[in-house]
C-alpha cells in the first residue's frame, strides 16, 4: 500500500511540477519505413544539442516538447539508415519521417552516427524484442519459422519439452504468459498440439516480450506478456510474398487501397501433410485428416492527420481426424478495431474494441457410442490507452481496460437417437475484468530515470450462474454440498480487486553502462486447470471465483547492462526473485474437464523462483547473434502434494545455454546456427513394482519430481541463399536449407517404465500374432526427432 | 472420455514416427509395501484375497507373496471369518462359509508383521443385462473383422453407479490392462441399446459377459490403475501417482464388494 501511495505522489509531482514560464513547442509526427510505409515501433528521435529524445509508440507516433531554439534531430531505427533534421523551433511542428532500410552492402560502409545503445539507456529491463527478420534467419523445425520457438532461445524463457511452443518464463507456467495479437488475447497459441505457434511470421511486424519490470499498461498474467503486432500493409505499392515449405505454404498480399491513406494486408498459411496421407494405399492412413491453417487480415485508413482507423483479424484452425470415428478441431479467432486519435501534438489516444474466441470440439462416432462435444471461451474488450508526452522528462501513460469473459466449458450432445449418451452441459460462467492504470517515464537527471506506475484491477463474477455451498469443516466433495445459490443475469456473485504497483529505475554509470532495478506486482484472474505440464487444446480455462482465488505474483529484478566497441556488443546480467501466491493444483486423478464443482478437486499453495541471466549479443558486422546462460530455480509448495514440502515443477531447469549465430558468407549467402543446452526436466521415477490384475505396475514414491531426465541439447543449422538482386527487378527469391537437430542427438521426450517384449521396445503386447519370448521391465526412452532436414523457397514481388 | 487422450497421443506418435530405445536408468528401491487384491460378491464363495509385496522394478521375478498374514472378512450383520491360506497357491487366502449379501458393508482386516491394514466396501446392487446380440462387422480402418457383441440394459438413473465388466471367451478371462473395463453412468441414458463390446469374436466362440457393481472408491482405483499404466512420464501426462487404494496404512491394491450378473452367448453365425 505504501509503495502505491508513493507512486501516486510521484506521478502528481511530475504532472504539476514542471510549469516553467519558458515558451516551449512540440515536434510530433510518425516514423515510417520508406519502402513499405509501415510505421516503425520503437524508433528513436535524438536531440543532439540536449542529449535527450523520444521513442515512437506502437503506432509509430512520437512527440517531443522543447524550448525555443535551434536543434539537430537524429531519427534512427535498428537496421535502417539514420536521418538528420536541422530546424529552428519557433512554433509547433509536425515532422513525419521515412527511414530507409540498410542494404547488406551498406552495413559495412555506414558508420552509425548515433549509438544503438537503447539497451543501456532505456529504463525498461527484462524486456526482449527480436526483429522478425532475425527470427526468419534462424534455423527452424521443418523449416517452419516459429516466433514462439525463437523466443525460447532467450534467457529465462523455456519450453515444456522438445518442439513445444508454450513459454515458461522465469519459473512461471505456460498459462502465466499473456499472448496478445494486436492486443487481443490468444488463448491457445498452438497448432499441431503445440508443435507450431499460431503467429504467421509473414504477417507480423513486431514482437515484444516482458519477463519482468512489466509496465502498468499490461496485466492479467503473472510471468510475462508477449505483445505481437501485425503489419499494417504496404501503403506505397502492391507487394506479394510467400513461401513453399516442407509442410506448409504461405502467401501474403498487401498494398495501398488509397495511396498513403489506406492499405491492407492479407496473409495465409496452410499445411499439407494431409495431402500426402491421402496418397497412401493403406486405408488406415489415408482415411485420416490432419492440417491447420491461419489467416491474418488487416486494413487501415487514415481519415486525416488526427485520426486513423485499423481493423485486424486472425482466424486459425486445426483439424484432426481418424477415419470418421474420431474428429478433433480447435481454433482461435480474434478481431481488433482501433482508432488512433491525436487530441494535440502531446496527447495521443488509442481506443480498441476487440473480440477473441477460442473453441474446440470433438466428435466420436463409434456405433452407439457417439456424441459431439463443444467448448468455447470468448472475450469482448474495450481499451482506452492515452500517451501524454508532457515534456522531454516525463511521458505519461494512462488508460483503462474492460473485458467481458464468457466461458462455456463443455456441451455434450448425442449425434443421433441411437447414442447411449444423453445431452449434458457444464454451467456457463461469466465475468467482467477491469483495469485502470497510470504510469510515468521520468528523467530525473542525466543519469537517473524512473518508470513508475500503478494498475488497479477488478474481477467480478456475474450471473447467470450458481455457487455450491459446502458443509463446513469437511473436504469439499459432491456429497458435502449442502446448498446451491443461484444468481440471475448480471447479478454480482463475487468480486476480487487489488493494486498492482510497478516500478523501474535506470542509473547510467557511464556512457556505456547502466544499472537497472525493477519491481512489479501482477494479478491473474484466469488460469488453465490442468495437472499436466504442456497444454493440450482441450485444456480448460477457469476464472477466479468464490473458491479459486486470483493468483498474485511479485518480482524484483536487478541488472547491469554494458555495451562494448561502439555498441557492437551488448552485455547484460540480470538477477530476479519472484514469489507467487494462490497457485493451484489438482488432486491425483481429478476429473477436470467435465466437472461443475472443480473446487472439490482443488489444491492450493505458493510458488517461488529465482535466477540469474547472462547475455552477450553482437549486433553488427558479418557475424551477429547472441549467447546466453541462465541459472535458475523454480519451486512450488502445495498442501497435499509431495507431503506438503517444496518441490520442483517439471519445467524447473537449473542450467540453460543458448547460442544463436548468423554469419554472412557473402551478400547472397548466409549461414545460421543455434545450439541449446538445458538441464533435464524434473520427473518422478518409480521405486519398485507390484502385481495386480495380472499386470506389473510401477510403484511411485510420494515425493514428486526428485529425479532428472537426461540433459537436453541440440544444434540446428541453416543456409540461406538469396537470388541475384538486380536494380529495377521486382522479383526477389531465396532458398533456405535447414537441419534441425544437426548432430542427431536422441533427446528424451519421455522416459517410460514398462515391460519390453522380446527386447524390442517397439513391440506391443497387443500386436497380432505376437509370440512372447521374453518380457523384461525396462526404462524406454522416446525421442521425437532425428535429423530433420527441410527446404523452403521464399519469394517477394513488389 | 479417457480415450480422447489416447487418440491424441496415438496421432502424435504417428505424426512424428518417434524413435524408442531401452536406456539404463538407475532406480531407488522402496521398502516393501503390502499389496492386496480382494473381492467378495453376492455369488456363492469361496472368495479370495491375494497378498503380495512390492519388488525391485528391474527384477524379472514375480512379486514376493505374503503367506503368513492373518486375513479376516467381516460384515455389518455380525458375520466374520478368518480366511485360510492356500498352500498350493501361495499368497492366496480363501473363505469357506461366508456369503456376500447385497446391501451389506464388508470389512477386510489384515495383520502382517505387526501391522494392521483395513478396508471397507459396500456390496451395491447391480442392474440386469437385458440381452446380448451378435452381429458380423466387416474390416474397417478402426475395426477388425469379426462377430461383435451388443449390450442392452436398463440403467437406473438419478444416482451415479459404477460398473466393472469382465469378458470370458470359452471360459478364459480377457485380462490385459486394456480388458480392465470400468464405467460410470454419467451422461449415459437409462436405456442402453446396442453398446458394442470392442472384441471381434469368431464362429463357435462361447462368450460370457459379467457385470459387477463397484463403489466410487473402487472405480477411482481402477481408473488410477489404467492411468498409471498408460502414463508415459511425458509432458502431456499428469505426474505419475499410485492408484488411490481403499486400504489403510499405506498398502496398495483394492478390496471390493460386488453384485454380479452375467449372460453367455455362443457365436453361431446368425445375425
Amino acid at each position: 500500500m505504501n509503495v502505491s501511495k508513493g507512486l501516486l505522489l510521484l506521478i502528481f509531482c511530475a504532472l504539476f511540477g514542471y510549469s516553467h514560464a519558458q515558451s516551449k513547442y512540440t515536434i510530433s509526427g510518425y516514423i515510417k519505413d520508406a519502402r513499405s510505409g509501415e510505421e516503425l515501433i520503437g524508433a528513436t528521435v535524438y536531440v543532439q544539442e540536449l542529449g535527450t529524445g523520444a521513442t515512437s509508440n506502437a503506432y509509430g507516433f512520437y512527440s517531443l516538447t522543447l524550448p525555443e531554439g535551434n536543434y539537430t534531430l537524429l531519427y534512427s531505427y535498428v537496421g535502417f539508415i539514420n536521418q538528420k533534421k536541422a530546424l529552428t523551433l519557433t512554433s509547433g511542428q509536425t515532422i513525419n519521417i521515412e527511414l530507409s532500410e540498410e542494404s547488406v552492402q551498406m552495413q559495412e560502409v555506414v558508420v552509425s552516427a548515433q549509438k544503438m545503445d537503447e539497451n543501456v539507456t532505456e529504463v525498461k529491463m527484462s524486456r526482449e524484442n527480436i526483429k522478425i527478420e532475425r527470427i526468419k534467419s534462424m534455423p527452424a523445425l521443418f523449416g517452419e519459422v516459429d516466433v514462439l520457438r525463437s523466443l525460447q532461445m532467450l534467457p529465462g524463457i523455456q519450453s515444456a519439452g522438445e518442439g513445444t511452443t508454450g513459454l515458461f518464463v522465469r519459473g512461471g507456467s505456460a498459462d502465466q504468459t499473456l499472448m496478445l495479437l494486436d492486443e487481443a488475447t490468444v488463448y491457445n497459441a498452438s497448432h499441431f498440439l503445440g508443435f507450431f505457434s499460431v503467429f504467421n511470421p509473414d504477417a507480423i511486424k513486431d514482437i515484444e516480450l516482458y519477463k519482468g519490470g512489466i509496465p502498468a499498461e499490461f496485466g492479467g498474467r503473472l510471468a510475462s506478456i508477449v505483445d505481437v503486432r501485425m503489419k499494417d500493409g504496404n501503403s506505397k505499392n502492391f507487394a506479394a510474398s510467400g513461401g513453399i515449405g516442407t509442410i506448409s505454404s504461405r502467401l501474403t498480399l498487401e498494398g495501398p487501397l488509397v495511396k498513403d491513406k489506406a492499405s491492407y494486408i492479407i496473409s495465409g498459411r496452410r499445411t499439407y501433410a494431409d495431402l500426402f496421407l491421402k496418397l497412401s494405399p493403406d486405408e488406415a492412413i489415408n482415411s485420416n485428416t490432419l492440417y491447420f491453417y491461419d489467416l491474418n487480415a488487416k486494413m487501415n485508413y487514415k481519415i486525416n492527420d488526427k485520426n486513423r482507423i485499423f481493423l485486424s483479424g486472425y482466424f486459425g484452425k486445426d483439424v484432426f481426424g481418424f477415419d470418421d470415428v474420431f474428429g478433433l478441431n480447435w481454433g482461435n479467432t480474434t478481431t481488433t478495431l482501433r482508432w488512433n486519435h491525436l487530441f494535440s501534438p502531446k496527447l495521443f489516444l488509442n481506443t480498441t474494441v476487440l473480440f477473441s474466441d477460442f473453441n474446440y470440439g470433438f466428435d466420436i462416432n463409434d456405433g452407439a457410442q457417439n456424441f459431439q462435444w463443444k467448448s468455447n471461451l470468448q472475450e469482448y474488450a474495450l481499451k482506452l490507452d492515452f500517451n501524454y508526452f508532457l515534456n522531454p522528462s516525463n511521458e505519461l501513460k494512462f488508460g483503462s481496460n474492460t473485458m467481458v469473459h464468457r466461458f462455456s466449458p463443455a456441451t455434450i450432445k448425442p449425434k443421433n437417437s441411437n447414442s447411449i449418451f444423453e445431452s449434458f452441459a457444464l454451467d456457463n460462467k461469466y465475468a467482467v475484468e477491469q483495469a485502470f492504470y497510470l504510469s510515468n517515464n521520468q528523467k530525473i537527471s542525466d543519469r537517473l530515470s524512473l518508470q513508475y506506475g500503478l494498475r488497479y484491477s477488478l474481477f467480478q463474477n456475474v450471473g447467470p450462474g450458481r455457487v455450491f455451498q459446502y458443509a463446513p469443516g469437511v473436504p469439499k466433495a459432491d456429497n458435502t454440498i449442502v446448498d446451491t445459490v443461484s444468481y440471475g443475469r448480471l447479478e454480482k456473485i463475487n468480486l476480487y480487486h487489488g493494486l498492482e504497483p510497478r516500478l523501474g529505475a535506470r542509473f547510467l554509470v557511464d556512457q556505456n553502462s547502466s544499472v537497472k532495478a525493477s519491481y512489479n506486482r501482477m494479478r491473474q484472474y484466469l488460469q488453465i486447470a490442468s495437472n499436466s505440464t504442456a497444454g493440450l487444446p482441450i485444456d480448460r480455462w477457469v476464472p477466479a471465483d468464490s473458491y479459486i482465488k486470483p493468483q498474485i505474483g511479485d518480482q524484483v529484478a536487478v541488472g547491469y547492462f554494458r555495451n562494448f566497441k561502439d555498441n557492437m556488443f551488448e552485455a547484460s546480467v540480470e538477477v530476479y526473485y519472484k514469489w507467487m501466491q494462490n497457485q493451484i493444483d489438482f488432486k491425483d486423478g481429478a476429473e477436470i474437464l467435465l466437472n461443475n464443482n472443480l473446487e472439490a478437486e482443488l489444491l492450493s499453495g505458493k510458488a517461488w523462483a529465482y535466477g540469474s541471466e547472462f547475455m552477450l549479443k553482437k549486433n553488427t558486422g558479418r557475424t551477429t547473434g547472441w549467447i546466453s546462460y541462465t541459472l535458475a530455480k523454480a519451486q512450488r509448495q502445495i498442501e497435499g502434494i509431495n507431503n506438503g514440502n517444496p518441490y520442483s515443477p517439471r519445467y524447473d531447469r537449473r542450467h540453460n545455454v543458448s547460442l544463436v549465430l548468423t554469419h554472412e558468407l557473402s551478400p547472397r549467402l548466409s549461414l545460421s546456427g543455434n545450439w541449446v543446452y538445458t538441464t533435464g526436466s524434473a520427473v518422478t521415477y518409480p521405486q519398485g513394482f507390484y502385481e495386480v490384475e495380472g499386470q506389473r505396475i510401477a510403484y511411485y514414491p510420494q515425493e514428486r519430481n526428485t529425479s532428472r531426465m537426461p540433459a537436453y541439447h541440440r544444434m540446428d543449422l541453416s543456409l540461406n541463399l538469396a537470388g541475384k538482386k538486380k536494380p529495377g527487378r521486382k522479383w526477389e527469391s531465396s532458398w533456405n536449407f535447414s537441419l534441425y537437430n544437426a548432430y542427431a542427438r536422441k533427446n528424451a521426450f519421455t522416459i517410460q517404465f514398462r515391460d519390453v517384449i522380446n527386447g524390442d521396445p517397439g513391440v506391443s503386447e497387443f500386436d497380432d500374432d505376437l509370440v512372447i519370448n521374453t518380457r523384461e521391465p525396462k526404462a524406454v526412452k522416446t525421442s521425437l526427432f532425428g535429423i530433420v532436414p527441410s527446404v523452403t523457397y521464399n519469394f517477394k514481388f513488389q | 472420455m479417457k480415450t480422447i487422450n489416447i487418440y491424441i497421443f496415438a496421432g502424435l506418435l504417428f505424426l512424428l514416427s518417434a524413435c524408442q530405445e531401452v536406456i539404463e536408468v538407475p532406480l531407488d528401491n522402496t521398502n516393501p509395501k503390502l499389496v492386496v487384491e480382494g473381492a467378495i460378491t453376492n455369488q456363492p464363495g469361496p472368495y479370495y484375497v491375494k497378498l503380495s509385496q512390492t519388488g525391485d522394478f528391474y527384477s524379472t521375478a514375480p512379486a514376493p507373496k505374503v503367506t503368513d498374514a492373518v486375513v479376516t472378512i467381516s460384515d455389518d450383520a455380525g458375520n466374520s471369518e478368518v480366511l485360510t491360506h492356500l498352500s498350493d497357491q501361495p499368497g492366496t487366502y480363501a473363505t469357506s462359509s461366508l456369503q456376500g449379501e447385497t446391501g451389506r458393508t464388508y470389512t477386510l482386516t489384515i495383520v502382517h508383521e505387526g501391522q494392521n491394514y483395513q478396508a471397507q466396501s459396500k456390496l451395491l446392487p447391480v442392474t440386469n443385462i437385458d440381452k446380448l446380440e451378435v452381429r458380423f462387422v466387416p474390416e474397417s480402418p478402426t475395426k477388425d473383422e469379426g462377430y461383435y457383441i451388443y449390450f442392452f440394459a436398463k440403467e437406473p438413473q438419478g444416482e451415479t453407479n459404477y460398473y466393472r465388466f469382465m469378458v470370458y471367451e470359452n471360459d478364459s478371462l480377457y485380462n490385459s490392462i486394456n480388458d480392465l473395463l470400468v464405467s460410470n453412468d454419467d451422461f449415459i441414458k437409462g436405456d442402453i441399446e446396442n453398446l458394442e463390446l470392442g472384441y471381434a469374436f469368431q464362429l463357435n466362440d462361447e462368450v460370457k459377459l459379467e457385470m459387477h457393481s463397484i463403489s466410487k472408491e473402487v472405480y477411482d482405483y481402477y481408473i488410477g490403475l489404467i492411468n498409471i499404466y498408460n502414463n508415459d512420464g511425458g509432458l502431456f501426462s499428469p505426474p505419475p501417482v499410485n492408484p488411490p487404494s481403499n486400504i489403510s496404512n499405506g498398502a496398495l491394491g483394492v478390496f471390493r464388494a460386488s453384485s454380479v450378473v452375467s449372460q453367455t452367448v455362443t457365436i453361431t453365425g446368425e445375425e
